[in-house]
Formats: structure tokens, sequence, C-alpha cells
């Protein structure tokens, strides 16, 4: 189960040593991502916020009338997918990330955003380049 | 709008009220759903928290989804239910098509070149009837002809009444659609039972009306039985006794309970018909000589039914030979009769008598030698079948026997002493007759071979001897209606003893000559053959006891009348009958047979129920009939040929009638139906219905409406 916050609270508990914070997370927190970025701030950290997620996520290929069972917390809702629905989630998920990433910008923190079919090497050189470690 | 759909209101509003629920309770059950795991619920939560703001929407959407599939099965309902417009209307008719059929209708003068049968015209005028009728009317096709048949029930679908009237063709041979149409049969019409029929049909309904297209060649007692209103009761009602005693004259009302009531139907008449001059044989019959069976005698009955005098060739042939020719000349209406005596029998017994038109010199048909009519050209009769009998007799050189029998030419007679036959009882075999002369063996041949006893004893007799009369019993009854005993007087006959006879009627046993209430001769039928036993033996020589019947002329009848019924030969059989009639026909020899098979003219065969004995017969056209009962194994146990002919005055006088009484009231022709609007709306709720189907599921699919 997804609680940015108390994983946040353990880490800062435990490392003294103040310095960069590197946080890679889908973010799908039920009580929010700014209370675990505060506490990393608050802590004298400079988080570095890594989101990353399934395309599938993003853009989930659904149809019908389903039972959608949330995979950390078991929560459930009936819903009827419709293609208008599909595309008010999609909006949604987009406004989800966007709000992470203007609460980043808003408190100068680094932000980068990936998805999975990415490797991992290709995703570390692409953000040295964009921070200009490499060229 | 009306309702013409053959469903109840009751019936509708159940059917109505379950599909409703089943639609309601389809709605209301859930649907189990499919489970599909996603990382973070919250989101779809938001946005369907958002979607939730269009909650009354989407509560609407699945209310008018309901609504839809009520509105599906309210329509599909509706359907049902034959909506239909205009039929309401008061003036819409119920019509009853009498079309006649008959023999009549096959006059070839439906148009001037004389290529066009009346039954043809009378189709033509029930088409634009049919055209004719509105909106609101319904018709029923009735074909008239020795019966009535129904073609149709009552129907405004007008295809297909023209389809009845007409056929239609075989459209393949899968389907095997063929509809031969009516035409006209060999049969007079029957105009009471068409009418009596045509009433039943429209008693209850609204507005009735019999149209009846004819030549109105009906038979005046058929004219006059019909009755136009009902009886009416008065509404005083003097009893005969007191108006005896006051002087007042009360007849009976007479009441015909064969009449039709056609009272409240309106009746018209359509005619058509244009010639009149026809010349027909109204009577043909042939019969042998009762004294010499081997010659016949043929009867002709010719009439011209025109205004002008007639010409014609009349042919007579016994099979495939020529009989007779001779011109016969008939003045307006005059009947000639012809009778051809003394004709000498052949192996043909098949007779038919013709109608030629009469050729001038020129090689031209002469002024009045031809008509239009040719049914009654030819006329068919059946010599009733002769088989030269094998008669086996068993008995000592008895020259009254012997003697008897020379004057029957229709017998091959064999003679055997009975020590012979005793040693071998196979001579028998292959007989269709043995006569035991005071001789009662053991060993009997077997069926069919029939057996005529003379003095029979002990108890291999035939029937069980009661005892013995002595003292010359005179015979003082015989059965007259046996076919044994006809034309035989035995009242002067005299015998020396006889014996008598135990009769048990539950054995088919029958006492035809009697000493009082002793049976002296009795007769039986023993499955496929016939037994005859007379009580007394004929005087031969050495013989102590006798009788004088040898001496009698009842004595070589007797013989032949027993030779005749053994072989099933009966003098009074008719075998030529009119058509149009139903007849019961003896089947001789017939044990258990239910139905007969009748091969028709044409060749085709229909089955015919028997009862005791007696085929029921129909002849609906002209020609020679087969009438043939065979047992469970398919072997033929009984036949008889028969002819038929059309021999109906009636039908034979075609002048038409343009005017027709009907039960004393002329009938008018019909008058052009009222013009009533009429739709079907049926299929248009089934169209609407099926396009909402359409709707409802593509909304579905595209989750519009969910």
């Amino acid at each position: 189960k997804t609680n940015i916050a108390e994983c946040m609270k353990d880490f800062v508990h435990q490392n003294k040593r103040r310095g960069l914070a590197v946080v890679i997370s889908d973010f799908y927190d039920p009580i929010g991502f700014q209370q675990g970025i505060n506490t990393l701030r608050y802590h004298k950290f400079e988080p570095f916020i890594l989101q990353t997620y399934d395309l599938r996520e993003a853009s989930p290929s659904l149809h019908g009338d389903l039972t959608l069972v949330d995979c950390e917390t078991g929560d459930t809702r009936e819903v009827t997918v419709s293609k208008s629905l599909l595309e008010a989630y999609e909006r949604e998920h987009e406004k989800y990330c966007k709000e992470l990433e203007d609460y980043c910008t808003k408190y100068a923190m680094p932000f980068f955003r990936t998805h999975t079919s990415i490797p991992f090497d290709e995703l570390v050189l692409k953000i040295f380049r964009s921070g200009g470690f490499l060229r | 709008m009306s309702f013409l759909g053959p469903i109840a209101g009751s019936m509708w509003a159940y059917v109505a009220i379950a599909g409703a629920l089943l639609v309601v309770g389809a709605y209301i059950i859930k649907m189990r759903r499919r489970r599909f795991e996603v990382p973070f619920v919250q989101l779809w939560k938001r946005v369907l928290e958002q979607k939730d703001a269009n909650a009354l929407w989407k509560q609407l959407k699945r209310l008018i989804s309901l609504l839809l599939m009520l509105l599906i099965l309210g329509l599909i309902l509706f359907a049902a239910l034959d909506p239909t417009l205009g039929v309401a209307d008061r003036k819409a008719r119920s019509v009853v098509i009498l079309l006649d059929s008959s023999g009549s209708m096959k006059t070839l003068d439906g148009n001037a070149a004389g290529t066009k049968s009346r039954i043809e015209v009378a189709k033509q005028k029930a088409d634009d009837l049919i055209d004719s009728m509105g909106g609101g009317d319904v018709a029923m096709i009735m074909k008239v002809d020795g019966q009535a048949t129904p073609m149709s029930r009552f129907t405004n679908d007008k295809a297909m009444l023209h389809k009845l009237l007409h056929g239609v063709g075989r459209s393949s041979k899968e389907q095997n659609l063929t509809l031969d149409g009516i035409t006209a049969s060999d049969t007079p019409a029957d105009l009471s039972r068409a009418l009596g029929a045509a009433a039943d049909a429209l008693r209850d309904r609204k507005n009735p009306l019999i149209v009846l297209i004819s030549d109105g060649a009906f038979p005046e007692s058929q004219l006059g039985l019909v009755e136009w209103e009902k009886e009416k009761k008065s509404g005083q009602v003097i009893p005969p006794a007191t108006a005896r005693a006051n002087g007042i004259n009360v007849e009976p009302p007479v009441k015909n309970l064969a009449a039709i009531d056609l009272s409240g139907i309106d009746v018209r008449y359509l005619p058509v018909g244009r010639r009149s001059d026809n010349v027909g044989i109204v009577a043909f019959n042939v019969r042998r000589y009762i004294a010499n069976k081997a010659a016949y005698e043929v009867f002709i009955e010719i009439q011209n039914f025109g205004t002008e005098p007639a010409k014609r060739l009349l042919t007579l042939q016994n099979g495939d030979t020529p009989v007779d020719t001779r011109d016969i000349t008939l003045g307006p209406g005059q009947r000639i009769r012809q009778v051809y005596e003394k004709m000498p029998a052949s192996e043909d017994n098949k007779l038919r008598a013709a109608l030629k038109p009469f050729v001038g010199p020129d090689k031209q048909i002469v002024k009045g030698g031809s008509d239009a009519f040719a049914l009654d050209d030819v006329a068919y009769a059946l010599l009733p079948a002769r088989k030269k009998q094998k008669v086996l007799m068993v008995t000592d050189d008895n020259l009254f026997l012997e003697g008897a029998l020379l004057v029957y030419d229709n017998v091959d007679p064999v003679k055997v002493s009975p020590a012979e036959y005793n040693a071998k009882p196979q001579l028998a075999d292959g007989m269709d007759v043995v006569i035991f002369d005071d001789v009662t063996p053991e060993v009997v041949p077997l069926p069919p071979t029939s057996l005529l006893y003379f003095h029979p004893t002990g108890p291999s007799s035939p029937f069980t001897v009661k005892n013995q009369l002595s003292g010359d019993p005179k015979i003082t009854e015989v059965d007259e209606d046996h076919p044994v005993m006809r034309w035989v007087t035995m009242s002067d006959v005299h015998t020396d003893t006889s014996s008598v006879f135990a009769i048990d009627p539950k054995k088919g046993e029958s006492a035809v000559a009697y000493s009082v209430r002793d049976a002296l001769i009795a007769a039986k039928r023993d499955g496929r053959r016939k037994i005859l036993a007379v009580g007394f033996s004929l005087p031969a020589p050495g013989r102590q006891a006798g009788t004088d019947l040898p001496m009698r002329v009842a004595f070589p009848m007797l013989l032949v009348n027993t030779l005749d019924w053994f072989a099933g030969d009966q003098a009074d059989l008719l075998t030529t009958y009119p058509t149009g009639q139903r007849q019961r026909i003896p089947l001789d020899g017939v044990v258990g047979a239910t139905e007969a098979v009748v091969k028709g003219p044409d060749g085709r065969e229909t089955r015919t129920p028997v009862l005791d004995g007696l085929a029921t017969f129909y002849g609906s056209q002209v020609g020679y009939y087969d009438v043939a009962a065979k047992d469970a194994a398919g072997k033929t146990m009984a036949q008889i040929a028969l002819a038929a002919n059309l021999a109906s005055v009636e039908e034979s006088d075609i002048a038409p009638s343009v005017e027709l009484t009907l039960g004393g009231k002329k009938l008018q022709a019909p008058q052009a139906f009222e013009i009533t609007r009429s739709q079907k709306l049926w299929w248009y709720f089934v169209l609407l219905a099926m396009a909402l189907i359409v709707v409802e599921w593509i909304t579905y699919h595209r989750r519009i409406t969910v």
C-alpha cells in the first residue's frame, strides 16, 4: 500500500546526513503526495522527483460493465466504461501528473516523468542529459 | 380503426402484462460485472464524481432504455391485434361467391368464336367482383357442382382469391406449389346444398351477400326450396280446437323443413352464357335379356334443346367395334328414343354412344349440325360381365339335373360319380360350382368354389338337419327378396320327404323356402363362397323319394338363379349411374373390407368406404370407373366396373337464364361494392419495432443508453 508520507518520515529519521534524495514512484497515494515530499524538504533534503507509470494506466483499454478493484487498497468501484469515460479518465490522469509537476516546479524541485516502457539505463542517460551532466 | 386479430382481448392483456414484467425484471436484475484490477482507483473515483454531476441524465438514460424496450414490446403486441383502418365501416360486406362449376359451364359459348367456356367467363366475372371489393369487404369462394366446396375462408386478400380462381403454376419441384384453380366438373349443380352452405357460412355476419355466378341451369325443385323470411310469430295464437268451435277455418301452416333459410341475406345473380342450341343424350342404358343373357338391349334417349331443327350422326360402339351409325333429325324441343334390340354378345362389354356433328356433302357441318356443349354428346354404359362357370356335377346319371343345365349356355358342366369324387376330391379343384346330388361328402373343395346340395344328410351337411318331413310337405313360403328365388314359384311343387334345416342367422344362414315354419331350402355365405342346400332329393333311377320340381318351370329358373347368385351376377344390378349423385354399389363377395379403391376415367385412384358389402360411389366425371375391394394382402376380393353419364335434362338444357327467380323472388345483379378505405397497419408497427430494436442495439453498444 502506497503511503509516501510515512515512508519519508522513516527515511529522514534513519538518514541524518542531508543531501540529494531521489524519489522514484508513481505517486498514486490515496492521501496525497505533498506531505511526503514536504517531509524531505523540511529536513533539508533536496528531493529529486522521478514519476514513473505504465502507459496502460494512463490509457487503459477497458470496455463495458466492470468492477474496478484497487490492487493496493482493495477498494472497488462499479463502472460502465464508455469512450467518453475513458477520455475523462485520461484527462484526469494527466491532470494528476500535472499537479505533481506543478507542485515540484513551485518549490524548485527537479521533476522528471517517465513510463515503464523506457529502459532504466536509457532513462538515466536521459535524465543526465536533461540536467546537463552529459551532452 | 378496428382490430381484426384472432387474439382475444383478455389473452392479449395477459401477454402484455407478462411481457412488460419480463422487460422490467430484466432491467432490475443487475448483471454480473467483470472484475478488473487498477493501480489507483482514486483516479476513477474522481472521474466518476465529475460524471455523477450528470447522474440525473444517467438515470434518465436507463429509464429511456427501459421505456424503449417497453415501447418495442408494445408495438409488437399492438401489431398482433391486426389494427386495420376502415374495417369498421358498416357498409362492409361478407360475400359468398357461388361459382357454378356444373357440367353446363363447359359450354363453349363464352365468346363469339366459341373458344371460351362459360366457366372462364364466370371466373372473369368473379375477378371483377373481387377487384371491386372495398377494403372492409371479405369474401369466400364456393365451388358449386354436385357438391358445395368452400375454396377459402372469408378473406379480403384479393390476390389469394384470384389464385383460388385461376390456380398457380408449379413454382419449384421442391415446393410443389400447384393449385389447379376452379374448373367445371361433369356433374349437375346442387344449388340447394350450395345455398345452405353459404347461408350457414354467413350466419351472424354483417351485411351478408351471396352472389351466384351461373348459367341458371337448375331444376325448378331447387329454385323453389328457399325461405326468404323467418316464420313470424303472431301475438295471438288461437288453439285449433277453439278456432273450430268458433267456426274459424284454421289451416295448419305448411313449412318445408328442407327449405334453405335465406332470411336477411341479399342474394344476387350474375348470368353467363349466350347459346341455347344443344342436342344431347339424356338417357343411355343397356341390359341383358333375362331369358337370353347372351344378348342385350340398348336404350338411348336424345333431346334437342334448341329452338331450331337439328341433325346429328348417332354412333353406337361396343368396345372398339362399331355397332350402329345413323343420321337423326330432331325438331325443336323434340325428344327421341332409340332401342337396339337383341344385340349379340361380344367379348367387349363397354358400350359408348356418341352424337357427332352432321357433315353435309360439301364436308362442312350443316346448319344445326353441331352445338357448343360436348359433355352430353357422349354416353357410356356397361354390360354386366359374364363369365362361363365351370360346374362339377357329383351325381349318378341324373338327367333332370343335366338337362336343366343344358338350357343354360353360360356353364361348362362336368360330371363325376360320387364314388369317383370320394376317391379323388381334387377333381373339384378349379371349379366355380360343385353340385352334390343326394350325396354329402366329408371333403369339399375350398373357397371360392360355391356349393349346391340336393338332400344333404349327416354331420357333413352344410346346414344342421333338424328333422325329416314326410307326407308331401308343401312349400308354403319363399323369400322373394333372395336372388335365388327371383321369379320362382314353388307352391305347386310336391315332394315325398324333405330334410328340415336348423337355421342359425348368426352364421349368416337364411331360409329361402319354407314349409310353414320349417326351412326346406337354405342359403348362406361361407367366407368367399356361397352355399345353397335343397332339403329334398331330385328324382333319379333307384331313388325312393323324389319330387316333381324338375317338371316345373321353377327348376331351371332355380338353377339359373343359383348359378347367377354364385357368380355374383344380379339381373337388377345397375352399372350405369348419373354423375353428381352418391350411390351404394353392391360388391359381391366382400368380406371384412372397410374401403374400396375407385379408379376414375382419368386414372386417378380414390378410396371409398364399404359398409355391409356396399361401396359408396360418387361419379364426378363421365366415363368408366373400376371399384375394387382388396384384402389386407392386397388381393382383390371383389371388383365391379361402372359407367357414369351426365344424364341431366337440366344440365343439357344450356339455354342461359338471364333472370333467375329463387323462391319466388327475382334475383338482381350485384351493385358495385361501396368503396371503403382500409389499410393493414400491423406491418408498420412491426417495422417501427424493428427500427427501435436496431436503435437500441446501436446505442447500447456505443454506450449511449448505458
